[in-house]
């Protein structure tokens, strides 16, 4: 790496994962904690991983604590996660923002994720089959856009461009330590660099699905527990209109779904039948539409933000800079959701 | 003055010196300057700016136009009578060397950051003179042919960020001229500082070897320039929004961190290293500059004593007075207005006395 002294990689620990906690300590009393995951390289050619936790009043202070117990060269610009634990992110992640971005050798594509309890048990915790935890985590973060409309933009740098700008909110994924390992188990939801909503993997999809383009899913329709309908759905380009009436304001959402029916036992003959595939292709829009309809009224009523970034859609219409609060605005406006269905692929056959 | 003609420069090498003496590291913090007026429309601004240039163009275009074997200090002492004139040419070498300590100040910081934290900032100088001083002293065609070069690096790392169009969005930098016709033409101002010192122009088109050239030569430079400078502000609000852009220092070099290139883990060192080797061919066009400026007050015979002596003055004043980037603003808040006043005021005096001579 190019910030670096040349060292042989013996003298260097190499950092994997960073996770950033907080400890309240009575009131307006606090000390951060940041625990990282390095790699130490043996002259025997043998990797081991250690944890490397401290405390301090300020995130400097804690990197002069952390050298105190390390014996090896810090390096950094390797990290594959950072970590944030629910209670810093509610406290605001403000300050971990600052520390990323001030320092020129961090990666800022490191994938970013919010955790239950501290996230020091994560970088702890052990995989089977890994080294260390935070390579898992980062490898389910990045792989979770195959399925459940999850998107490719919870890295540091999609933290950056989000947290400060006009009309956008940043959400992550949040993870959880279950009986099964370590899990997403639903989005964090942000206001500014605050924490403000957790919401579960059932809306989480559908929260993906609005606010992200080019994502992957699958979507049922059921009747009972022999008949139901997978669809395997890809999105394209979310298309917003946005449109003024007054003071007020209204956006159309057109969501097209395309893909692969991967299960049918509900419409019989949908393979040769024109009319089954239509009425198919009517009562999936109509099923997302009614999650969709709910899940924006679950966001204008519980989490009172705009975390569908409709906010930017009407500043890039209507014009900036005008001290509009877009939260406000998009909670109170009038929001539609059309979706579009479209079968694709039916499989090899129908069995 | 007679110069053998093996050391004529091309109309390219023109081109490319142009090129290399106005984009300098510091074009990596162009769309920070214009975001506070001219916001999501920046890159506007940033196209606008060009007409200074332009103009310095037509300027030099007219003037070489009449006197193609003589530069513009030669003709400021016969138009002016020698002690005006000297007195002049010794203001228009100021305002040139005004930008001399924080342009090797700000590569210093910017190697500091970015690269090589562990360099104390002196070292990073003394490197950067002794190759700097090495080119200068073997003369304009050098310069011409590492101005090639370096053009060619440009070319190189701009083009990867091309695909960085995927991942911004156009509702960055929409509504187009939604910040207004007035805030645009204010931006464009700033830009105008980083079009700055096409003014060299005046001096090296006695080098041209067909001097009927000078004016496609010239004007090639100032489109690629404008072009360069609009997709690098273009790019980078396209990519962060005019929010994040005021929070960085020189945020192009974020901006390029979202290249995706298999192999390279991290785009911004390969363009961290590429710009700073540019960095080091406008320390070489400074060099030679100064020297060519001294060398026209007085017969220099000793020129490396005397570029020993202008290193080590401008390292002591980039040390004692553009040490930190606060302070450097500081300063050049008021040495850039001074500086591009002045040559503008300069060189229309210089063009229209020789126009009015004419018509006498």
């Amino acid at each position: 790496m190019m910030g670096q002294e040349r060292v042989p990689i013996e003298e260097v620990a190499t950092i994997s994962g960073i996770g950033y906690d907080i400890e309240r300590k009575g009131e307006n009393m606090m000390e951060y904690s940041i625990p990282i995951s390095t790699n130490i390289y043996k002259p025997s050619g043998m990797q081991v991983n250690l944890i490397f936790k401290e405390q301090g009043q300020s995130l400097g202070e804690i990197i002069q604590k952390r050298q105190e117990v390390m014996n090896k060269k810090f390096v950094q610009g390797h990290e594959r996660v950072v970590l944030v634990s629910e209670d810093y992110a509610r406290y605001g992640l403000k300050t971990i923002i600052e520390d990323r971005f001030r320092n020129a050798e961090v990666s800022d594509i490191a994938n970013m994720a919010v955790c239950k309890g501290k996230s020091e048990d994560y970088l702890k915790y052990k995989v089977a089959g890994y080294s260390n935890s935070s390579e898992f985590i980062q490898g389910s973060i990045e792989a979770s856009v195959n399925y459940n409309f999850f998107s490719d933009n919870y890295k540091l740098m999609d933290a950056f461009v989000r947290i400060g700008a006009e009309g956008r909110n940043l959400i992550l994924p949040y993870i959880e330590i279950t009986e099964e390992g370590i899990e997403i188990t639903g989005m964090a939801i942000f206001k500014e660099d605050k924490l403000i909503g957790l919401a579960n993997l059932k809306d989480s999809r559908i929260l993906n699905l609005l606010r992200d383009d080019n994502v992957k899913g699958i979507v049922s329709l059921q009747k009972s527990p022999k008949e139901y309908i997978d669809f395997e759905a890809k999105t394209g380009h979310r298309k917003v209109e946005c449109y003024k009436q007054g003071d007020k304001y209204g956006f159309n959402i057109d969501l097209s779904l395309e893909g692969a029916v991967i299960n049918n036992e509900m419409y019989v003959d949908m393979k040769k039948d024109v009319n089954k595939k239509k009425e198919f292709e009517k009562d999936m829009e109509e099923s997302i539409e009614k999650q969709c309809d709910d899940f924006i009224k679950i966001m204008k009523n519980d989490y009172k933000i705009d975390c569908l970034g409709l906010g930017r859609e009407a500043a890039a219409k209507y014009g900036r800079q005008k001290g509009t609060d877009w939260n406000e605005v998009v909670c109170s406006a009038d929001i539609k959701v059309n979706v579009k269905v479209k079968v694709d692929l039916q499989g090899r056959g129908d069995y | 003055m007679q110069i053998e003609k093996k050391n004529l420069l091309t109309p390219n090498e023109v081109t490319f010196i142009l090129i290399g003496i106005m984009i300098d590291v510091t074009a990596t913090s162009l769309p920070n300057g214009m975001s506070p007026t001219s916001k999501q429309d920046g890159w506007i601004s940033a196209l606008l700016g060009a007409i200074y240039p332009l103009y310095i163009v037509f300027l030099a275009v007219y003037v070489s136009g009449k006197f193609p074997r003589e530069n513009i200090l030669v003709l400021s002492k016969r138009y002016l009578g020698k002690t005006l004139g000297n007195i002049l040419n010794f203001l228009f070498l100021l305002s040139f060397f005004s930008y001399f300590p924080p342009l090797i100040s700000t590569i210093g910081i910017i190697v500091r950051t970015e690269a090589i934290p562990f360099l104390s900032s002196i070292k990073i100088y003394v490197a950067l003179f002794f190759i700097g001083v090495y080119a200068a002293s073997k003369g304009i065609k050098v310069l011409g042919r590492l101005s090639t070069i370096t053009f060619w690096m440009i070319i190189a790392i701009m083009i990867p960020t091309i695909s960085i169009l995927k991942q911004g969005s156009y509702l960055n930098i929409s509504p187009v001229f939604g910040t207004g016709i007035v805030n645009i033409i204010k931006g464009s101002v700033y830009s105008a500082y980083d079009y700055s010192l096409m003014e060299l122009i005046f001096l090296i088109y006695p080098f041209i070897n067909d001097s009927s050239k000078i004016k496609s030569a010239a004007l090639k430079a100032t489109g690629f320039i404008a072009i360069i400078y609009t997709w690098i502000t273009f790019i980078t609000i396209y990519y962060m929004g005019k929010d994040i852009i005021p929070k960085t220092i020189w945020s192009f070099f974020t901006v390029t961190e979202a290249v995706q290139i298999d192999v390279v883990n991290n785009f911004r060192y390969v363009f961290t290293f590429f710009w700073i080797i540019i960095a080091f061919k406008s320390v070489a066009i400074f060099n030679y500059v100064c020297m060519f400026f001294l060398e026209n007050f007085k017969k220099i015979k000793d020129k490396k004593v005397i570029y020993v002596i202008m290193s080590v003055v401008v390292i002591m004043i980039a040390k004692t007075y553009y040490g930190d980037r606060v302070d450097m603003e500081e300063i050049i808040k008021y040495t850039l207005p001074i500086s591009v006043i002045y040559n503008l005021i300069y060189l229309t005096l210089i063009a229209s006395l020789i126009w009015i001579k004419k018509e006498a």
